[in-house]
């Protein structure tokens, strides 16, 4: 009965916790998509967070379609590491 | 196809033609390093849709409203034109609260000025006055004519019962009673 009791009160708080990791995560994930060059940023925003297509990017950016996938790939790669890294910081599970 | 070149295709997955998925699906499946490297990519699309699903907190929002605002206002102030100049001025508060309370002014001039009418008519019907707007009637002047025309007219009388009443004595008529008296 303790146990459970105990449980559900781990459960509430990790629920009520969420917000604020999400929010943390959200501030870190700016700022280490900062970090990156100005051409993978502008790849990475567009392809992740606005889904943009890769023809559209290739429009936009006015680059090929190599180019693209390039920067692309260093880009999703940086920030994945420093998220790895973030996590291991934080002592938090992706 | 070696671990460098799947690496790039861990990225890449999603952008990669079936038959790159599938080389890729079959190395993974081989290759314990190359797993982890998948993982951590999964990892990256997690974090990036939770990124997406937040909605940003707007840190101190009154805070951001009033330096929008005064910044329209600002920009507003900078416009040339004058009638553009006029409306904003019109916009502005204080000139804004003298308008409504000289709309209220007039507002009120005109139901006092109608109730004043009213009572005019009400007279009308009820007392039969002469209609009109009210005029203030001078009584000292209205006294001192009606005095003087009602003396003079009093004195002409007296002249002329005193006429006639000699002319009636002499059994004769005058220049002054003739036309006026009608001898019997």
């Amino acid at each position: 009965m303790v146990d459970s009791h105990h449980d559900l009160n781990i459960a509430a708080q990790s629920t009520a916790d969420q917000p604020l990791i999400h929010e943390e995560l959200r501030i870190a994930i700016d700022k280490l998509t900062a970090q990156l060059s100005p051409k993978q940023k502008a790849v990475f925003v567009l392809r992740e967070f606005e889904q943009v297509t890769m023809p559209e990017i290739e429009n936009i950016l006015s680059m090929d379609a190599g180019q693209v996938k390039s920067n692309l790939y260093y880009a999703r790669k940086k920030v994945s590491e420093m998220i790895t890294r973030y996590y291991e910081m934080k002592k938090i599970r992706p | 196809m070696n671990c460098a070149d799947i690496n790039k295709q861990i990225y890449l997955y999603n952008e990669l033609t079936e038959r790159e998925q599938k080389e890729t699906n079959e190395h993974l499946e081989a290759c314990e390093s190359c797993r982890r490297t998948m993982e951590q990519a999964i990892g990256l699309q997690r974090v990036v849709a939770v990124h997406q699903a937040q909605i940003p907190v707007l840190h101190n929002e009154t805070m951001m409203t009033h330096r929008i605002m005064s910044a329209i206002a600002a920009r507003q102030r900078t416009r040339s034109s004058v009638w553009e100049g006029v409306v904003f001025s019109l916009k502005l508060s204080p000139l804004r609260y003298a308008m409504v309370a000289f709309s209220f002014f007039l507002v009120s001039m005109f139901i006092i000025e109608s109730a004043d009418q009213g009572d005019i008519l009400r007279g009308q019907k009820t007392d039969g006055a002469i209609s009109g707007p009210k005029t203030a009637l001078d009584l000292a002047s209205f006294h001192n004519t009606f005095l003087k025309k009602k003396k003079a007219q009093e004195r002409s009388s007296t002249v002329f019962a005193n006429c006639i009443a000699e002319c009636l004595q002499n059994d004769s008529g005058c220049e002054a009673c003739t036309n006026k008296f009608i001898k019997p």
